[in-house]
């Protein structure tokens, strides 16, 4: 770092003298705003910003056995619980936890949950591998979920970037801002924005799962596919990149590349890459 | 015969220096009439004490009107610059109108000549804050490859990967990625960056390394994809390493199988 750093100061060099100067340092002003202008602007910056920043610390949770469900709520605060998985995730309640609930919490062999330094952490081990922790978060933080020992992830009504990583589970995210950057290796990942970032791109990706993406009506969204085994469900336009759907080499199509597709419109990025399965994406009107 | 005949008539009078016994007799009568006969009389009087000019003789005009004649012998050059300075030295109103036709002048028959030192000065600066800006932003992409925020290190890779990554700075720093970066969609993102400059040897060398080390399943079959075209013998191998070693994912030896078959 601190090379990269230096390597960049050094080579900088000052701006040449000229007799225009006040010209000179209005164009340099004007061009730092020009070409600045992507840099700074890549910063978040929400659609529909609401409350305030993502200044609390995120909460890094990680599930070694079991599933868990994580919740954005309007309190600064952490809570969990132990609940069953629900089986319609996408319409299911998840009510506030209770007062009898959270005297019942699991002991820290179970849950544990550290307030460190610069991050709240949660590690879920419970005994059985069918235990559901239902983890209530500021709805402003970020998250991040490592689910390595074959549990589901559901995240709904967060507001920050969202990192999720699963082996063996489903990967489900409803009412959230993003961005995600989630992968799920063998099962099935389906994300429901209610808004978008822009300027933040979002990578979803499977092995053996379909990735689905549903978008707000009028969320500004440009997608980049890449795909083999599968195909693609969409209600937006999406063209295959010419030449990419089959390589040869002498006639052969011994090795059959990634399909890749993309949109023509502009707006946040997703990145979406499959092997085995399908892609969806889908769109929802919003009142 | 009212006022106005009577001062009209007293004008005339007066002009032709005739005596109008009816015109006195009015203004006895009528005042006004009076004192108009009286200021005309004044002015008249004051017309008559202006000099006089003197007749002259046909000799003396004659004179006069050989030394108002103007001399214009043959000049020459410096007599020429002379006689234009002392006209403008006569004629302050001609030098200064001459010397703002002169200014004006000057700066349209210059103004190309500095249109174009000011152009090349500005190209200079530009091309300066374009290579200053260029680096800043590597610099904030390098940074921001080592932030906990894996979207942030995407935004990172991205960049990059727009670039074309030919610096080996940016090269070195995605190949780190690829090989340490926690998150499996940051990776396959990286590969993405570096796949643009696959034919490059240090490049192709990250990529056959980072194909060699047990991975993301995704990570394997990417990597693979990127290096089939055009696989030398020792990418061959790897292939076939992959293929036959059991403990890799079933799909990352399906696919390193169709690679090497395909590269044979």
């Amino acid at each position: 770092m601190s090379r990269v750093m230096k390597r960049s100061g050094n080579e900088r060099e000052p701006l040449p003298q000229t007799q225009f100067e006040p010209e000179m340092k209005s164009l340099e002003l004007l061009c730092i705003c020009l070409f600045g202008l992507p840099l700074s602007s890549w910063g978040d910056k929400p659609i529909q910003s609401k409350g305030a920043g993502t200044d609390q610390k995120p909460v890094f949770v990680q599930v070694q056995r079991g599933n868990v469900v994580v919740v954005g709520w309007d309190r600064s605060e952490t809570a969990s619980v132990l609940r069953a998985w629900p089986e319609d995730f996408a319409n299911a309640e998840f009510p506030q936890p209770t007062a009898s609930e959270l005297d019942q919490s699991p002991g820290k062999e179970v849950v544990r949950i550290q307030n460190q330094e610069n991050r709240v952490s949660v590690r879920f081990n419970p005994q059985r591998s069918k235990e559901t922790l239902f983890l209530w978060i500021p709805e402003d933080v970020n998250v991040k979920i490592s689910a390595l020992g074959g549990g589901s992830v559901g995240v709904r009504g967060t507001k920050g970037e969202i990192e999720v990583e699963s082996l063996q589970g489903k990967v489900l995210l409803d009412q959230i801002w993003g961005p995600v950057v989630a992968h799920a290796l063998n099962e099935d990942l389906w994300v429901r924005f209610s808004a978008l970032v822009a300027n933040k791109p979002n990578y979803l990706s499977s092995l053996n799962g379909d990735v689905s993406v549903v978008l707000p009506k009028d969320a500004e969204a440009s997608f980049e596919l890449d795909f083999f085994n599968g195909e693609v469900d969409t209600t937006i336009p999406i063209t295959l990149v010419p030449g990419t759907n089959l390589w040869a080499l002498d006639g052969s199509t011994v090795f059959e590349p990634s399909r890749s597709a993309e949109t023509n419109r502009r707006g946040t990025h997703f990145r979406i890459k499959n092997h085995n399965g399908n892609i969806i994406i889908k769109d929802y009107e919003t009142n | 015969m009212n006022c106005s005949e009577v001062q009209a008539g007293l004008v005339a009078g007066f002009d032709s220096g005739e005596a109008m016994p009816e015109l006195e007799a009015h203004c006895r009568s009528c005042e006004r009439c009076a004192e108009v006969r009286d200021s005309l009389a004044m002015m008249f009087q004051q017309l008559d004490d202006l000099p006089k000019p003197g007749l002259m003789s046909g000799e003396g005009l004659e004179r006069t009107l050989q030394l108002s004649k103007p001399t214009r012998p043959a000049l020459g050059v410096l007599e020429v610059w002379s006689g234009f300075c002392e006209l403008l030295a006569r004629r302050p109103a001609l030098a200064f109108g001459l010397a703002i036709v002169c200014f004006f002048s000057g700066m349209l028959v210059s103004r190309p000549a500095r249109l174009e030192s000011a152009s090349a000065q500005t190209n200079q600066t530009l091309e300066t804050l374009t290579r200053q800006i260029a680096e800043l932003n590597e610099a904030v992409a390098l940074v921001k490859l080592e932030q906990a925020s894996a979207s942030d290190r995407l935004q990172a890779v991205h960049w990059i990967g727009s670039q074309g990554p030919t610096d080996m700075a940016l090269v070195e720093a995605l190949g780190s990625v690829l090989e340490t970066d926690e998150n499996v969609n940051v990776r396959l993102a990286a590969i993405d960056a570096l796949s643009g400059q696959a034919d490059v040897p240090e490049v192709r060398s990250l990529l056959i390394e980072s194909l060699k080390k047990p991975q993301s399943p995704l990570v394997r079959i990417a990597l693979i994809e990127r290096l089939v075209n055009g696989a030398e013998p020792a990418v061959v191998a790897v292939f076939q390493a992959i293929a036959a070693d059991e403990s890799s994912h079933e799909a990352v030896r399906e696919r390193a199988r169709a690679a090497a078959a395909n590269s044979i």
